[in-house]
């Protein structure tokens, strides 16, 4: 008997939650095919940030719900990707750009690898033209 | 009882690797041959021990006893058997416990495959494994024993395993890609035995050589699996997030890579031996590094493991032993060797070398941008480093690396004449740059990239092609041809091919994958790139542990139908968990159908 109800609670809890999660899936259609790109790219470049590290295309979570409805409006509404971006980073700070802004602050981490890249490079040929010995047969 | 005498098992393993870890050693410095003999009986008794003590596990999994804490916290009653046999390495400590059953499976090989090594290095290098899988068991057993009763107040049920980890995908997922980690041990182990002994030559990159392949394999699968599995379980069809998590398996993949190149090199020129030697240490304590990074929960990852910092700190402690003393050991004995450029500029070595250079760098570029969130926060400073910058940063190193790539496995040993090679070169070049812009032409949009990259993919493949036929090119017949190759040049060109592919797959996925929301009912279409989606209908499902709901769309091209995809959405009852299932059908090459909802 009480198996009977627990299953009923369950069911009936189940169904309520599936309705909520239906309705919170919006379907976001776009008339111009390169503003639906832009709504895709700025998804996928904006971190959820009360998730663990996914961005918002990923996230199924109420936050990151509510922001993609925000960037679809703003997208409607004419911003430019910056514009949106700008906003973005105001309310939530730097975390939630998973491309860290091209600043000067983050200079190193943009040109980091290039500096490592070329220091290898440079570091190789120099020992090699030291260490060089070819007698030519 | 099976709790217990498992716990009882994983003691005797703790101390059976301490005895590993000093009597083979101790024997082969003092030359007491009787302590050398207990090598390969320890091993096998450390093998046996932790197989005992994961069965004991496997068994608490399977008859659903939930005084044990991490049964209860992984499992359910009303989970299927063979999830409960993969819940056993679903989380934290049963995932160690495997990862520490794989390294001792890897000692049984070694001891067994290994016993034409010279007596000493033998018991050396199973003695430096030994030490490794000590430090392992002593974190399962003082930090995260599995084992651990919940005694008196035990609960009736278990919560679930992670919905997510319900999966056929990530059953073999995470034994392969261990296989591959504590892989890199076993090449470790040799260099720290010939750096001891002083003696590292052609011979010693001969045995490391397949143990290397070996692990670097398991590893490469292992990746693999697991982007397979994002792609189908995680949605939206990505396969690849860098994520800190992968991250962590891409590292020593990166460094591995370098390190099977500069094997090849030692192995047959018997040159670059201390650079190897730096190879092999480094890719096993990138390793270490990446169980750090992910177990310890300083870096935010979708995967992460439970946030413990006395687990962070008992690993930081012993990576920096073990890679404290390599680099000691490696400074203090390599330093002698002085070695010579006896290759010039167009030559296999060169190029090898300059492989190498380009794994390092990217190796370093995908650790440093991995951890700048880290060094930022310390100075107060919250930021991300996603997707977006390594997929902006990731392909310089890789553009030079294919580059080389399609010329470097065409060239000699030591000299060779770049006259010889300049018109087939250039020919292949004109060939693969032609043959891209047709297939972009044919894609219908220009995307800088995918030329590139598809250019690159061809100029990969066809100078593998034309390398075989070089190499074959005094048999008659085509049945004499392939069976003439030697089992290295078929590894090689699969290898390389294997990258063409990947390539390719990476450039066009990246580029021409469609993606829309809409808004469906039963009974409705929509024309998606080509493909007709039809909703066929939508049915609720119930089985042991989840209910949900199930849409079937019956996906058409040109009218003809292809075939049925069935997304679910389930609810786990036990876990009270949603989860989303996506299926989705490959059609050939590029365009990939996916359906989420």
């Amino acid at each position: 008997m009480i198996s009977k109800i627990v299953q009923q609670i369950i069911i009936s809890s189940l169904l309520l939650f599936s309705i909520q999660v239906i309705g919170a899936i919006d379907s976001y259609e776009f008339k111009d095919p390169e503003i639906a790109k832009r709504f895709h790219t700025l998804t996928y470049e904006l971190r959820c940030p009360k998730c663990q590290n996914q961005n918002l295309a990923d996230s199924n979570s109420t936050l990151s719900m509510d922001l993609k409805q925000i960037v679809y409006e703003k997208l409607l509404a004419g911003e430019s990707d910056e514009q949106i971006l700008q906003f973005m980073k105001q309310r939530y700070g730097e975390f939630i750009l998973f491309r860290p802004e091209m600043t000067k602050s983050n200079a190193f981490l943009w040109t980091g690898p290039i500096i490592f890249l070329t220091i290898f490079l440079i570091l190789f040929f120099n020992w090699y033209r030291k260490n060089r010995m070819m007698n030519d047969e | 009882m099976h709790a217990e005498f498992g716990n009882y098992l994983l003691v005797l393993a703790f101390i059976l690797s301490i005895c590993l870890s000093v009597f083979p050693l101790y024997g082969a410095f003092t030359k007491n041959m009787s302590l050398v003999y207990t090598t390969k009986p320890l091993v096998i008794l450390f093998f046996l021990s932790l197989l005992g003590s994961f069965i004991c596990l496997a068994y608490a999994f399977f008859i659903d006893d939930f005084t044990i804490a991490y049964v209860a916290q992984n499992s359910n009653s009303m989970l299927p058997d063979r999830f409960k046999i993969s819940a056993v390495w679903g989380a934290h400590e049963g995932s160690f416990l495997l990862w520490v059953l794989i390294l001792s499976g890897w000692m049984l090989a070694v001891s067994f495959i290994g016993q034409s090594l010279p007596k000493y290095s033998y018991a050396r290098i199973l003695s430096v494994l030994g030490m490794i899988a000590c430090g392992f068991v002593s974190f399962l057993l003082f930090t995260s024993n599995p084992f651990e009763r919940t005694l008196p107040f035990y609960p009736i049920d278990g919560s679930d395993l992670n919905p997510l980890l319900q999966d056929f995908g990530l059953i073999i997922h995470p034994p392969l890609l261990y296989m591959g980690y504590v892989g890199f041990a076993v090449s470790f182990a040799f260099a720290i035995t010939a750096l001891i002994e002083g003696e590292w030559n052609a011979t010693w990159a001969r045995w490391t050589r397949p143990w290397t392949i070996a692990a670097w394999s398991c590893l490469t699968i292992g990746i693999m699996l697991g982007s397979w599995w994002a792609y189908y379980e995680l949605g939206w069809g990505g396969w690849w997030m860098w994520d800190p998590s992968e991250n962590a398996s891409f590292l020593p993949w990166l460094s591995g890579t370098a390190l099977m190149h500069s094997l090849a090199v030692t192995d047959k020129r018997n040159s670059f031996k201390g650079w190897t030697l730096g190879l092999a240490l480094s890719t096993f304590s990138l390793s270490l590094l990446g169980t750090f990074l992910i177990r310890s929960g300083v870096l935010t990852s979708v995967h992460a493991f439970t946030n413990d910092p006395s687990r962070g700190r008992f690993i930081l402690f012993f990576l920096g032993i073990v890679v404290g003393s390599a680099l000691l050991l490696f400074l203090f004995r390599s330093s002698k060797v002085k070695t010579k450029a006896n290759f010039s500029e167009f030559s296999k070595d060169m190029f090898l070398l300059l492989n190498n250079v380009l794994f390092i760098s990217a190796t370093f570029i995908v650790l440093f941008g991995t951890l700048y969130p880290l060094f930022a926060e310390a100075f107060g400073k919250k930021i991300s480093v996603g997707a977006p910058y390594f997929n902006a940063i990731f392909p310089i190193p890789m553009v030079l690396l294919f580059m080389l790539l399609g010329v470097g496995p065409l060239l000699n040993w030591k000299k060779h004449d770049f006259n010889k090679l300049k018109i087939p070169m250039l020919k292949i070049f004109g060939l693969a740059t032609g043959l891209s812009l047709i297939a972009v032409w044919l894609m219908g949009t220009f995307y800088l990239w995918v030329f590139v990259g598809l250019a690159l993919a061809l100029w990969v493949a066809l100078g593998a092609f034309y390398n075989l036929t070089l190499i074959t090119r005094h048999k008659k017949t085509l049945r004499d041809k392939i069976s003439g190759l030697s089992r290295s040049v078929i590894g090689m060109t699969l290898a390389h091919l294997g990258i063409v592919i990947t390539l390719s797959g990476i450039v066009l996925t990246s580029y021409y994958s469609v993606e829309k929301d809409l808004r469906m009912a039963v009974g409705e279409s929509q024309d998606i790139a080509g493909f007709r989606f039809h909703m066929k209908r939508m049915e609720n499902i119930k089985k042991d542990n989840y209910r949900g709901s199930r849409v079937t769309f019956d996906v058409y091209k040109d009218g003809v139908f292809l075939k049925s995809m069935a997304p679910e959405k389930r609810f786990y009852i036990a876990g009270r968990q949603m989860d989303d299932r996506s299926r989705y059908r490959l059609d050939f090459i590029s365009r990939s159908i996916h359906s989420t909802w």
